[in-house]
């Protein structure tokens, strides 16, 4: 079963990611901010990463920063998902390494085919 | 509420103009679907709608009606692996066949809102080792003079350029203009959309190498699905290959042959190479 671990400061985004993604039948673990998702990575690093930007304590893309930084973070798929949905945005997501681009709001359709966009399903 | 009586009289002009298949069990697809022109058209209610097409005979409102009925969900890359086998097996063999003289024409038949058509488009311009410099003419057509013009603009919603679409294409193919994303025009150029009922025997616009008509007959009356079968056959190259919905391609027994082993590719009963 692959891993996803959803990295958002809104409880009810993380309930409803975590509904669709156990549907799609992930092994899901949440984290409400940055450096919770780090501590998460350090003790298990998923197969894939749901993350949100703008978040308290560290955002996404410094977490994505630090992620890509540590053993074997260089291995999870990190799909953004985010209400930045403009093109500038998007394409420095991109080049700091992000694999995929959820603009929210986001339905179970949409996150689905970017799972397999990204090569998970 | 679309009454019984109504579903009947809206079910025969679909049948009639488009070979919709429509069944007792859809009027709340038929209410939603009309929702639309009926705003459009200033009617107040679906209802009104169809009063006023009963009342008034206007074969334009009764045509724009069936329209919108003919419509379909579509997204990009729909159907993805067949966007490999174009790639990789059929072009590669009809380059060879047609050599640098003439170019390969694509026809996305029943083209809806045009992502099927621009996604050909991408794969294609993205492609340069298969097919080299091979000048390819892509034409989308379908019933629907609104999806046709929706496919011309080229301006989709963030919901619709979410699904099937890599967050890459996006980014390389498409440009943001307010709350839309729209094809930028390189991509455009390379794709013409028309309006055209698959119902109606061709016109002389030449024959098409690879005829996309995917999960299009499954809506249909099975009268429909052979006329179409037949129109479809008479545009196609003998050496061309027809592409089809999962579960559609036995419409196509007769004039064309399923493929072994490839879901939906269809070539004529007497071609044997399929892959390079």
């Amino acid at each position: 079963m692959k891993t996803c671990l959803v990295v958002d400061d809104s409880r009810v985004i993380r309930k409803v990611a975590r509904r669709i993604l156990e549907g799609l039948e992930f092994d899901c673990d949440e984290a409400g901010d940055g450096a919770a998702a780090l501590d998460k990575c350090r003790a298990r690093m998923p197969d894939a990463i749901l993350l949100d930007w703008n978040m308290p304590v560290m955002n996404g893309m410094d977490f994505m920063a630090a992620l890509r930084r540590e053993p074997g973070g260089t291995t999870p798929v990190v799909v953004f998902c985010t209400t930045e949905n403009d093109m500038q945005k998007i394409t420095e997501a991109l080049r700091a390494g992000a694999d995929e681009y959820i603009m929210k709001p986001f339905d179970s359709e949409i996150l689905q085919s970017k799972l397999e966009q990204a090569g998970l399903l | 509420m679309v009454t019984a009586e109504d579903m009947l009289s809206i079910a025969s002009e679909a049948g009639r103009i488009a070979g919709l298949a429509i069944r007792p069990e859809q009027g709340a697809m038929i209410e939603s679907r009309l929702s639309g022109l009926a705003r459009a058209e200033g009617y107040d209610s679906v209802n009104a709608l169809i009063g006023a097409m009963k009342t008034r005979k206007d074969a334009k409102l009764t045509g724009a009606a069936v329209e919108a009925l003919a419509g379909r969900d579509t997204w990009f890359f729909r159907q993805r692996e067949q966007y490999d086998l174009i790639l990789n097996d059929m072009l590669p063999v009809l380059a060879r066949a047609r050599g640098r003289r003439q170019p390969i024409r694509i026809w996305s038949a029943g083209c809806s809102t045009g992502q099927e058509a621009y996604s050909l488009a991408m794969v294609l311009a993205e492609e340069t080792g298969h097919i080299g410099d091979l000048a390819i003419e892509i034409v989308g057509t379908d019933i629907s003079r609104r999806a046709i013009e929706r496919a011309r603009a080229g301006a989709y919603s963030q919901f619709d350029v979410q699904r099937g679409l890599s967050i890459h294409r996006l980014v390389k193919h498409f440009e943001q203009t307010g709350k839309d994303w729209r094809i930028k025009t390189a991509l455009r150029s390379m794709v013409r959309f028309e309006q055209g009922n698959l119902l109606t025997p061709p016109e002389d616009t030449g024959l098409f190498d690879i005829i996309l008509c995917r999960n299009v007959l499954t809506a249909l009356t099975p009268e429909a699905r052979k006329r179409v079968i037949a129109n479809l056959s008479a545009r196609c190259a003998d050496d061309g290959y027809l592409l089809m919905g999962e579960g559609e391609a036995a419409y196509a027994a007769g004039p064309f042959r399923a493929v072994r082993g490839q879901k939906g590719i269809l070539t004529r009963p007497d071609v044997t190479e399929m892959a390079a």
